[in-house]
């Protein structure tokens, strides 16, 4: 039945300029274009990022009241005045939702960079080295036995723990978080190395007379950051989530300054008087965002598939 | 063409071994066993077996994209089987591959240009400008003219293994190895492929290894034929003598195992019994003797060679060089029904 389909659609699509056959910058932006249009919950992951990354930069400028300065206003509900309500120090809820967006981005995004950076490098060199002997093959089963251990610990425990023994402050939380990231960057980009060093455009490249240093920077790492790239969008997510957990248990950022995991741990302790808006939006903010970055990364392995394009 | 085996040839293979060891056991896979041929300047042969007979083997080794076991690799006078480094890539440009499957040669994040261009590129051939001329002669040649801007995935296999080829020939080579090039691909777009490779060795003159199980498209492109299995060499000949006339019992089953379109052909009389079997435990002295309806005693005992029963056509069988052959006998039609 899909054979029928696609046929149509190659004749449809080749005969015409197909969008990404433009080359360039343009041809990818049409063909960008041409790929949202169909799908609205990537639209949707993508207003969600692009919100957060505006909440993150202007911030602190725009909200309308300042998020650390107690009032007199305690626990007010949702009003025209305090769109989120205030909380138990009469601080307003959206203001510290909103400036809060800026450090959980910070934290997460720093965190994804350091563990990407790391992970994807030592992953290509694990794969390379697994197929060689002797040294090398060594030092690639030592790597993977490490992440082994790093991986036998519950994520947020280790992170727990690290942050618990270094200190509570934000560079801490990031360390910690790219650590425990590590792991998953490297096995994703070592198991694709593994399989993409077989291709026999590999051997072709080598045919043509490419040094390893070209077959590996070329050939194979191009066609092996797919999956790891992918995932640094979803870690994102993950990330601040981690963050806002270990601010809630009272490990990561201190208050008062706002941080989403923070405030949700504050209004926790009011939520059993009927006070739900202090836990409610931060929860609210931190759920949509981790959802976003998600779908923006599972839409991102489509767009960067050349396979997928027409 | 037909006087390429008078020069010096520009390929010689001698007694090429390529074992695989098998990890934690000390059993390995016989994938060539004692190997030697030569390919003359200009000539195409033709290297046919069944899956698993080891032809792939020996032509990846012919490029050092593995390293041969025992055994030596002449390339125009030049011994090449230990080459590595520098030295290795400084002789690429003179042996290309064209590979099976078409779109898995092909780097899917690099555009068409890029791939034709990569050897020059990698050669230090002409400057990108003469570079990108060159490209397109060499899309023309293959007929893909205004193809470089696209990617593999948008080409059909047809068109992608004519890329390949168009990289292959790029640097004019002295020699080609063909493995496989057409099995991957529509029969219609089959004849293209090899009308198309036989048209490009008479403009440049290369000399081609054409690694293959179709046996018609052997016939029609190669000069002489190899045949193989388990690894080893049974036969090899001019084509037109092979095909008129066999001095190998395996050759015999082989080329009567093709079906001609002509419904008044008899059917293939002369049939191996059994299955192929495994290269980790290759039958001892003749590899064929545990399947051949012609083996006696003594074909599980002496140890194979190649002799020259005829004027360029040579034979591993022993029976047939003790009995001087001109022909490999029939067999009693009872005993060709035992294999079925």
């Amino acid at each position: 039945m899909e054979s029928v389909q696609s046929a149509a659609a190659i004749d449809v699509a080749s005969v015409p300029a197909a969008p990404a056959a433009v080359g360039g910058f343009r041809g990818e932006a049409r063909y960008f274009a041409y790929f949202t249009r169909r799908r609205p919950l990537f639209i949707f992951g993508l207003v969600v990022v692009l919100l957060s990354l505006v909440a993150a930069a202007v911030g602190p400028y725009v909200a309308p009241y300042d998020p650390i300065k107690a009032t007199m206003d305690i626990l007010q509900p949702p009003s025209a005045s305090h769109w989120m309500g205030t909380d138990a120090s009469g601080s307003d809820v959206f203001s510290r939702v909103l400036v809060a967006t800026r450090i959980d981005l910070v934290i997460a995004l720093a965190a994804t960079a350091i563990s990407l950076l790391v992970g994807t490098p030592l992953g290509g060199l694990a794969g390379f080295w697994s197929s060689s002997r002797g040294g090398t093959r060594w030092a690639s089963e030592l790597l993977l036995r490490l992440m082994d251990i790093i991986q036998s610990f519950p994520v947020f425990i280790l992170a727990l723990a690290l942050v618990a023994v270094s200190g509570p402050n934000a560079r801490n939380v990031i360390a910690g978080i790219a650590f425990v990231n590590i792991p998953i960057f490297l096995r994703l980009t070592r198991s694709a190395v593994l399989t993409t060093q077989h291709r026999a455009f590999v051997d072709a490249a080598r045919v043509s007379g490419e040094s390893d240093l070209g077959i590996v920077f070329r050939h194979v790492l191009p066609n092996s950051l797919a999956p790891a790239l992918v995932n640094a969008s979803a870690t994102v997510g993950w990330s601040i989530l981690l963050t806002a957990g270990l601010s809630f248990v009272g490990a990561g950022v201190r208050p008062p300054t706002p941080e989403w995991g923070a405030i949700i741990a504050q209004g926790a302790e009011q939520l059993v008087s009927g006070h739900w808006w202090i836990s409610f939006f931060p929860g609210l903010a931190l759920a949509t965002t981790v959802f976003g970055y998600a779908i923006v990364g599972d839409g991102l392995r489509q767009f960067l598939d050349p396979t997928k394009r027409v | 063409m037909a006087n390429a085996t008078a020069n010096e040839p520009i390929l010689r293979v001698e007694r090429l071994d390529k074992h695989f060891p098998i990890a934690g056991s000390n059993l390995t896979v016989q994938a060539a066993t004692d190997v030697s041929f030569t390919i003359g300047r200009g000539e195409t042969l033709g290297l046919v077996g069944e899956s698993g007979s080891g032809k792939t083997t020996v032509g990846r080794c012919l490029l050092r994209l593995t390293d041969p076991t025992a055994g030596r690799i002449v390339f125009a006078g030049q011994d090449i089987t230990t080459l590595s480094g520098h030295a290795l890539r400084r002789l690429r440009p003179r042996i290309q591959m064209v590979f099976q499957d078409p779109h898995d040669s092909l780097n899917p994040r690099h555009r068409i240009a890029d791939i034709v261009a990569e050897p020059l590129r990698l050669a230090g051939m002409h400057d990108a400008r003469e570079r990108a001329a060159r490209v397109g002669e060499l899309l023309e040649m293959v007929q893909l003219r205004g193809f470089g801007d696209r990617f593999p995935h948008q080409l059909t296999g047809g068109q992608a293994q004519r890329v390949a080829i168009a990289r292959a020939i790029a640097t004019k080579p002295d020699l080609i190895v063909l493995d496989e090039p057409t099995s991957a691909l529509d029969i219609a777009v089959r004849a293209d492929i090899i009308n198309l490779l036989m048209r490009l060795q008479r403009e440049f003159g290369a000399s081609y290894l054409f690694i293959s199980h179709d046996l018609t498209a052997v016939r029609h492109i190669a000069d002489r034929v190899a045949i193989m299995y388990l690894g080893q060499l049974m036969e090899i000949a001019p084509a037109h003598a092979l095909f008129r006339n066999q001095l190998h019992p395996y050759g015999k089953a082989l080329l009567s195992s093709v079906l001609y379109p002509d419904p008044t052909a008899t059917p293939a009389r002369f049939v191996l019994e059994g299955e192929i079997p495994s290269p980790i435990h290759v039958p001892p002295a003749c590899p064929l003797h545990t399947r051949c309806p012609l083996a006696r005693p003594e074909c599980a005992t002496i140890p194979i060679w190649l002799e020259e029963l005829a004027p360029g056509h040579a034979t591993a069988c022993t029976r047939a060089i003790a009995e001087s052959w001109t022909t490999v006998p029939d067999v009693e039609p009872v005993a060709a029904m035992v294999g079925d």
